[in-house]
């Protein structure tokens, strides 16, 4: 390579010869003119192209060198497609010769490094994340297990009692009844029968006895519900019948739709379906909070069910305000709430979305803002 | 068989079940009914007293109404047994149902006229098993006086 160097220039080669840094001489046009066993061993094995550095080198060195001759010196990094190396090259113009030298500095394993770094780091913190999920998890369910049993306990020791009240109000409904007969037998003296306390009483005894019959059937519809809601008593899974988990959600959010949110039940002919019933009652629970906090006003809540082939679905829909499209995304990731501290956990419907997963069903959500809101749920039948 | 001659026995460590369930049976039949809050007591009497038919509460204290019942079954293996159980333990309920077969369980809070239904069907049950038990006891009286008959008329043409 000597020949290409021309008269002078004796010390620019010794210069480039004993360089402790990979080194290349090009001329204006990018064709190397003299390189450094550094640089040889800095490329290893690689061949280096007798002529021209874009071949070594991408096609935007040769306008660098162009610019550099003009500008003066640059710096930029580039990466070695064939070895893989990742260098950076700083280029230094000699003027007075139109030649410009390469100076080579391999940043191959920083960058390895720094990559690796990046890495673990999105790696860390995607683990943080997903211990964050799931001791967040854990603890709603932790939560709802502790509350199921409960509520389980309670229903238990309400039972007792209230089966009491009912049969004895019953009781009073007949003994009523049969002193009725008697007032109104002939036997019984007229002034006994149209004595006005006697039928003020009668009536007052009438009127409560039905009250009592009323109040008596609304407990125990809401222990039912409780029990049906809770169903400790089946860990594992099991057969039933979704449209009674429906229900008795339904029960638990009565006190805070009625008289504002209308609920239309559209039941289709389903088949039982194979699943932990509590948790799945858990799933409904929630959608059916989230769609009455999302009416605070007036408003409609429909429940459709349908079987479609091997699945099962329920769709709950409410016309409430609806999600804004940016917040539709992130609904079911744990931890995403807009209600604030105190009304959700963000927990919600990423347990939700869990409990339908483990079940082998998909849950999907559709809104508009201003219209509603429609929670899909499909289910596998077995 | 008038309702005066039967006698039902009734056990729950409630009293309040006990009240209320005896009140409406005052009210609505004729049975005698036998109330104890402990299955261990109610035990004891069911020696003494005749009974057609037994209703026991499931959890109890000192003896659960399975093992209560599958207790009464040894004893007087004819009366007809009711279990009155609470949801919870519905499913332990039916296994054991079919461990100590039982006529009938009724659940909590049960509904009056089931209750006087269930009742009665297992009575009828108790009732002909009693009159087939005295067929056949007539008919084997009726047997011994045809036989002895037929021995007087032996010793008159013997």
């Amino acid at each position: 390579m000597d020949e290409l160097i021309p008269q002078h220039s004796g010390l620019l080669a010794d210069f480039i010869d004993a360089c402790p840094f990979p080194l290349i001489l090009c001329d204006s046009q990018g064709k190397i003119l003299r390189t450094n066993t550094r640089l040889q061993d800095l490329l290893g094995l690689l061949q280096i192209p007798e002529d021209r550095p874009e071949k070594l080198f991408p096609e935007s060195c040769q306008v660098r060198i162009e610019k550099t001759l003009q500008d003066q010196s640059a710096a930029f990094e580039i990466r070695h497609e064939v070895s893989g190396r990742f260098l950076k090259l700083t280029l230094a113009p000699i003027l007075s010769r139109d030649q410009v030298l390469a100076f080579f500095d391999d940043q191959t394993e920083q960058e390895q490094a720094a990559l690796r770094m990046r890495s673990n780091a999105s790696e860390l913190e995607r683990a943080r994340l997903q211990t964050q999920e799931a001791e967040a998890q854990l603890a709603q369910s932790e939560k709802m297990a502790l509350l199921g049993q409960l509520v389980a306990g309670i229903a238990h020791e309400i039972n007792t009692p209230i089966g009491s009240i009912n049969s004895n109000n019953d009781i009073l409904i007949r003994s009523v009844g049969k002193m009725r007969d008697f007032l109104n037998c002939p036997q019984c003296p007229a002034p006994v029968r149209e004595d006005p306390e006697v039928v003020k009483i009668m009536g007052i005894l009438e009127d409560i006895n039905r009250n009592n019959r009323i109040a008596c059937d609304r407990i125990i519809n809401i222990i039912r519900s409780l029990r049906t809601f809770a169903r400790l008593d089946e860990s594992e899974r099991k057969r039933v019948n979704i449209h009674e988990g429906i229900d008795s959600s339904l029960v638990l959010v009565h006190h805070q739709l009625k008289n504002r949110v209308e609920v239309l039940k559209e039941y289709g002919d389903l088949p039982e379906i194979l699943c932990f019933p509590h948790q799945l009652n858990q799933v409904f629970l929630n959608i059916l909070v989230n769609a009455e906090q999302a009416m605070p006003v007036k408003g409609t809540l429909t429940i459709k069910t349908l079987r479609e082939g091997d699945t099962v679905l329920v769709r709950i829909s409410d016309t409430g305000v609806g999600i804004p499209e940016e917040n539709l995304k992130k609904i079911f990731d744990p931890g995403f709430t807009t209600k604030g501290v105190s009304v959700g956990t963000g927990l919600g419907l990423s347990i939700c979305h869990k409990i339908i997963q483990d079940h082998r069903g998909k849950i999907a959500v559709d809104s508009e803002v201003g219209k509603g809101t429609t929670f899909t749920i499909t289910l596998p039948v077995q | 068989m008038p309702e005066s001659d039967i006698t039902i026995l009734l056990v729950d460590d409630e009293e309040m079940v006990l009240t209320s369930i005896r009140s409406f049976l005052a009210i609505e039949t004729d049975y005698n009914v036998h109330t104890f809050t402990s299955p261990v007591k109610a035990l004891l009497e069911l020696e003494r007293l005749n009974i057609d038919l037994v209703i026991s509460d499931y959890l109890m204290p000192d003896m659960d109404g399975i093992t209560f019942l599958g207790k009464v079954k040894d004893k007087r293996p004819q009366v007809p047994r009711i279990l009155l159980t609470g949801y919870a333990d519905k499913e332990n309920a039916i296994k054991a149902i079919n461990d100590v077969g039982l006529y009938q369980y009724i659940e909590k809070p049960w509904n009056n006229d089931d209750l006087k239904l269930i009742i009665r069907n297992g009575l009828e049950k108790t009732i002909l098993l009693r009159s087939l038990e005295e067929k056949i006891r007539e008919v084997e009286r009726a047997q011994m006086e045809l036989m002895e008959v037929q021995k007087r008329i032996f010793r008159i043409f013997a």
